[in-house]
C-alpha cells in the first residue's frame, strides 16, 4: 500500500472518531466476558469471532497511527501497521459480524462492536475493497433518488398490477384506491421494499384499518448502511426524507427491515415527522380497534424472532408480542431477556451478499437454529426481510421443517372483514 | 510557626512510637491541601533539590551516624526511587490522565443514540450499576465476577489503608483499629484474586484475546501488592517492629508537603528494600496508569451511560 493511499484511509479514520468511538478504542479491557456473546464463535469455536478480538484489529491500528503508544511502547499492545493484509483481516472481522450488538449487553463497559466495526466498514469502501454487490445496490438506490421520473411510470405500472391481489385480501369499496401512490396531505408514508410479499399485506392492513396513507416510491432498505458509508447511507435516507416533506405527512411507516427501521429512526437525527415501525402501527391498529384478527387463523404453535435492529437496538419489542397473543393461543418466547435473543446470522449485509455467505451463514447460525428448535413452535414469526430471507435458509439447511412467517403477511391473513 | 517548623516538629512527634497520629489536630494540618499541589516544583527554587543529587545527605534526606562515611550507591538508588521518582510518577500520573480526557472530550460528540432496549429509569441510576456492579459479568462468567469484585474490593481498601499512611483520620476510626483495617488478609485476598486474573489470562480463548499489556499491568499490580503486602505481614504476623506506621508517615508527610524526609527507619532496616520495591513498582504502575486500560475507571461511567441511554 503506497504511502498517499494509508494517508487517505487514515483520514477516514480519523473522520470516525467521535467521542463515544475514542472511548470505545481506548477502553476494552479484554476481560473476555463477551466470549459466549456472538453467534458466530458460539456456533463455530473460531477465537476470531470474540467480540474482544474482532474491534482489537480496529484498535491496533488506531494504537499505531493515533495514539503515543505506537511510536513509543510497541512492545504493549502491538499496533498494527495498515497493509494489504490487514486490509484483509479487517474485511474477515467486519463482514463477519452481523452489527447485531449482543456483545454490547455483555460488555461490563459496554463497548459497541457495529461502532468499531464501521471503521472497518470505511476503511474497505476507501480502499475499494468493500463488497461489490452491496456498493452496487446502494449506488444504485442513490441514482433512483436523483432520476424519480424515468422509473416512475413503469413503477406506477407494476403496482397498478398488484392491486387486484390486495383486493382479494380485502374488500375495499368500489371507486377507492387499494395502493395509493403519490397522494399529498396523506396521514402515513409508506416505505416499502421492492417486492410484493412487503406491499400487498401492508396494503391490505392499511385499507382495512381507514388508513389515509401512501406508497413511498423508494424502498427503505439502505445498503449505505450495510456497506459503511455514512456519505451514501445520508443520501439514501434522504430520498425518503424528501419525500415524506414534499407530500406533508405526518408519520413515516418503516416496513419490515431493521436496517431501515434503525437508520430512519435512530440513526438520522431528528426528523420533521413521526417514525414507526409498521409492527407498532399494526399493534396501535389493535388496541384502537381499527382491525380485528382471527384467533383461530393459525392453529400451529408460533414463535417470534425479534429482529436485533428493531427490539434490542431500537426498543420495538412490546408491540409485537401484543399482535401475537390476539394471533394465536399457542406463542411461546424464545428467550425470557430480548436483549439475549441471538441474531439469525443474516445481518449486517450478509444475507444480501447472497450465495458469496451462505455456507458461512448457515454455519455460524447454529445456536439460532437450536434456540428455535427449543421452543417447539411450528410457526417462526419475524418482522425483519433480512431476518426472513436468513432464517428461511436455515429452515432449508437444516431441515427444521417451520413455516417461516412475516408478521405482517400474518396478520393480513388473520383479518376480518 | 511555618511550615518547615511545624514539618520537624512532627518528625519529632512521629519518631516516638506507638503515638496515635489522628489525635493531633494543628492549625497547619489544614494547610495540607494547599500543599498538595504540583505547581511549587516547577517555581519554587527550594524544589531543586529534586535533581539535585548532591544535596540528600544533608539537610532534606539521610540523617545517617556515620556522616563522614563514604556514599552508599544503593542509598542514592533508594533516594531516587522513594523521592524523585514519586514526584515524577504523580506529574505523569496527572497530566497523563487530564490529557486523555481532553482529547476524548474535544472530539466531536456523538450525534445519535447507542441505547440497547429495552430501558430502565432512571438511566443515569443503571449506568452506575452496570458499571459498580458489573451485573453482566455475574451473569455470564460468576468466577471472574467474584474474582474481579473482591480484587476492586480491595484496591479500594488498600487506598484508604494508604491515606491513613499520611495521617490519622478519626472519621475512618468510627470503628477502632491500627492502620490497615485488613490486618493484612486485604492485601493476601488482593494476591489471591491476581492470580487468578493472571492465571486464566494463561487458558484459552482469553489467551487469544490478550495482549503484552494485559500481563504487564497484572504482573506489576502483583508485585506492587506482594511487596507492600510483606511490610504489613511482617510487621502484624511476625513481630517485626522495626518499620512502624509512623515511621511511613513521617516519610510521607514529608512527601505532600514537599519537604522530603527519610526517616532512618525506612532506609536503614532490614526491611526497608521491600518498602523500596514496593514504591518503585508503584511507581510505574502509576506512570503507566494513564496510557493503559487501567483508564477504565475513569471511562466506564460514560460508556454505560451510552449503552443506558
Amino acid at each position: 500500500m503506497d504511502t498517499q493511499t494509508r494517508e487517505d484511509l487514515l483520514k477516514l479514520f480519523q473522520s470516525k472518531l467521535n467521542q463515544a468511538m475514542r472511548l470505545y478504542l481506548e477502553t476494552c479491557s479484554r476481560c473476555g466476558t463477551c466470549t459466549e456473546a456472538c453467534h458466530v464463535y458460539a456456533s463455530t469455536g473460531q477465537v476470531k469471532h470474540i467480540a474482544a478480538y474482532r474491534h482489537e484489529i480496529v484498535r491496533r491500528i488506531y494504537k499505531k497511527y493515533f495514539k503515543g503508544q505506537g511510536k513509543l511502547a510497541s512492545a504493549l499492545g502491538e499496533p498494527k501497521e495498515l497493509t494489504e493484509l490487514a486490509l484483509e483481516e479487517l474485511y474477515e472481522a467486519a463482514y463477519s459480524c452481523t452489527g447485531c450488538r449482543r456483545c454490547m449487553v455483555y460488555c461490563p463497559h459496554g463497548i459497541d462492536t457495529q461502532m468499531l466495526m464501521s471503521i472497518a466498514k470505511l476503511l474497505l469502501v476507501g480502499a475499494n475493497e468493500e463488497p461489490e454487490i452491496l456498493s452496487m445496490l446502494a449506488d444504485s438506490s442513490i441514482e433512483k433518488g436523483k432520476s424519480l421520473d424515468l422509473f416512475k411510470e413503469g413503477f406506477l405500472t407494476a403496482i397498478k398490477n398488484l392491486e387486484s391481489q390486495v383486493v382479494e385480501k380485502w374488500q375495499v369499496e368500489a371507486g377507492q384506491n387499494p395502493i395509493p401512490m403519490d397522494q399529498e396531505g396523506a396521514d402515513l408514508l409508506y416505505v416499502a421494499l421492492a417486492g410484493a410479499h412487503s406491499i400487498i399485506p401492508a396494503a391490505a392492513i392499511f385499507n382495512a384499518a381507514g388508513e389515509n396513507w401512501t406508497l413511498s416510491f423508494f424502498e427503505a432498505v439502505n445498503f449505505g448502511a450495510f456497506v459503511g458509508d455514512p456519505s451514501r447511507t445520508k443520501l439514501i435516507l434522504d430520498r425518503i426524507i424528501n419525500e415524506a416533506v414534499r407530500l406533508k405527512v405526518k408519520e413515516v411507516c418503516i416496513c419490515e427491515c431493521g436496517t431501515a427501521f434503525r437508520v430512519m429512526k435512530q440513526l438520522s437525527g431528528k426528523q420533521p415527522f413521526k417514525v414507526s415501525s409498521i409492527t407498532e402501527v399494526h399493534a396501535r391498529y389493535l388496541r384502537e380497534g381499527r382491525i380485528r384478527l382471527d384467533k383461530e387463523k393459525f392453529k400451529d404453535p408460533v414463535t417470534y424472532h425479534d429482529p436485533c435492529q428493531i427490539a434490542r437496538n431500537a426498543g420495538v419489542i412490546d408491540e409485537p408480542r401484543y399482535i401475537l397473543q390476539n394471533l394465536t393461543h399457542d406463542f411461546r418466547e424464545m428467550t425470557d431477556d430480548v436483549r439475549y435473543n441471538w441474531c439469525c446470522g443474516g445481518g449486517g449485509g450478509l444475507v444480501a451478499l447472497g450465495e458469496d455467505t451462505l455456507d458461512f451463514r448457515m454455519k455460524s447460525a447454529k445456536v439460532k437454529v437450536d434456540q428455535v428448535q427449543k421452543t417447539g413452535a411450528k410457526i417462526l414469526a419475524t418482522a425483519c426481510e433480512n431476518c426472513h430471507t436468513q432464517l428461511s435458509n436455515l429452515n432449508d439447511h437444516y431441515q427444521m421443517g417451520m413455516n417461516v412467517q412475516f408478521l405482517s403477511s400474518m396478520i393480513a391473513e388473520a383479518l376480518v372483514q | 510557626m511555618g511550615l518547615s517548623k511545624f514539618i520537624s516538629k512532627g518528625i519529632n512527634n512521629f519518631s516516638k512510637k506507638g503515638d496515635r497520629l489522628w489525635a493531633a489536630n494543628t492549625e497547619e494540618e489544614k494547610l495540607l491541601p494547599i500543599a498538595f499541589c504540583p505547581l511549587p516544583i516547577a517555581y519554587n527554587p527550594k524544589f531543586i533539590f529534586l535533581f539535585n543529587f548532591s544535596h540528600h545527605k544533608g539537610e532534606f534526606g539521610f540523617n545517617r551516624e556515620d556522616k563522614g562515611a563514604k556514599e552508599d550507591p544503593m542509598q542514592t538508588i533508594t533516594y531516587l526511587i522513594l523521592v524523585p521518582m514519586v514526584y515524577l510518577a504523580y506529574l505523569i500520573f496527572v497530566l497523563g490522565i487530564i490529557s486523555r480526557m481532553v482529547k476524548i472530550w474535544r472530539a466531536p460528540v456523538q450525534p445519535t443514540t447507542l441505547q440497547i432496549f429495552p430501558e430502565k429509569k432512571p438511566k443515569w441510576l443503571w449506568a452506575l450499576h452496570d458499571s459498580f456492579l458489573l451485573p453482566t459479568v455475574r451473569k455470564h462468567n460468576p468466577v471472574l465476577w467474584f474474582f474481579l469484585m473482591i480484587f476492586h474490593i480491595a484496591l479500594l481498601l488498600l487506598i484508604i489503608g494508604h491515606l491513613e499512611l499520611f495521617k490519622g483520620f478519626t472519621f475512618f476510626q468510627f470503628w477502632e483499629h491500627e492502620i490497615f483495617l485488613g490486618k493484612g488478609f486485604v492485601g493476601l485476598t488482593m494476591i489471591i484474586a491476581l492470580l487468578y486474573l493472571l492465571f486464566r489470562r494463561f487458558a484459552s480463548p482469553t489467551r487469544q484475546i490478550s495482549i503484552p499489556e494485559d500481563y504487564y499491568l497484572l504482573i506489576l499490580i502483583f508485585l506492587t501488592v506482594l511487596f507492600g503486602s510483606q511490610m504489613d505481614w511482617a510487621r502484624r504476623w511476625y513481630g517485626y517492629a522495626e518499620l512502624s506506621p509512623s515511621d511511613y508517615q513521617t516519610y510521607l508527610t514529608s512527601l505532600l508537603f514537599f519537604r522530603p524526609e527519610l526517616p532512618s527507619a525506612v532506609y536503614q532496616t532490614g526491611h526497608s528494600f521491600m518498602l523500596v520495591l514496593h514504591v518503585f513498582f508503584a511507581n510505574l504502575f502509576i506512570m503507566f496508569f494513564p496510557f493503559s486500560k487501567i483508564m477504565h475507571s475513569f471511562f466506564s461511567i460514560p460508556m454505560n451511560r451510552l449503552r443506558r441511554g
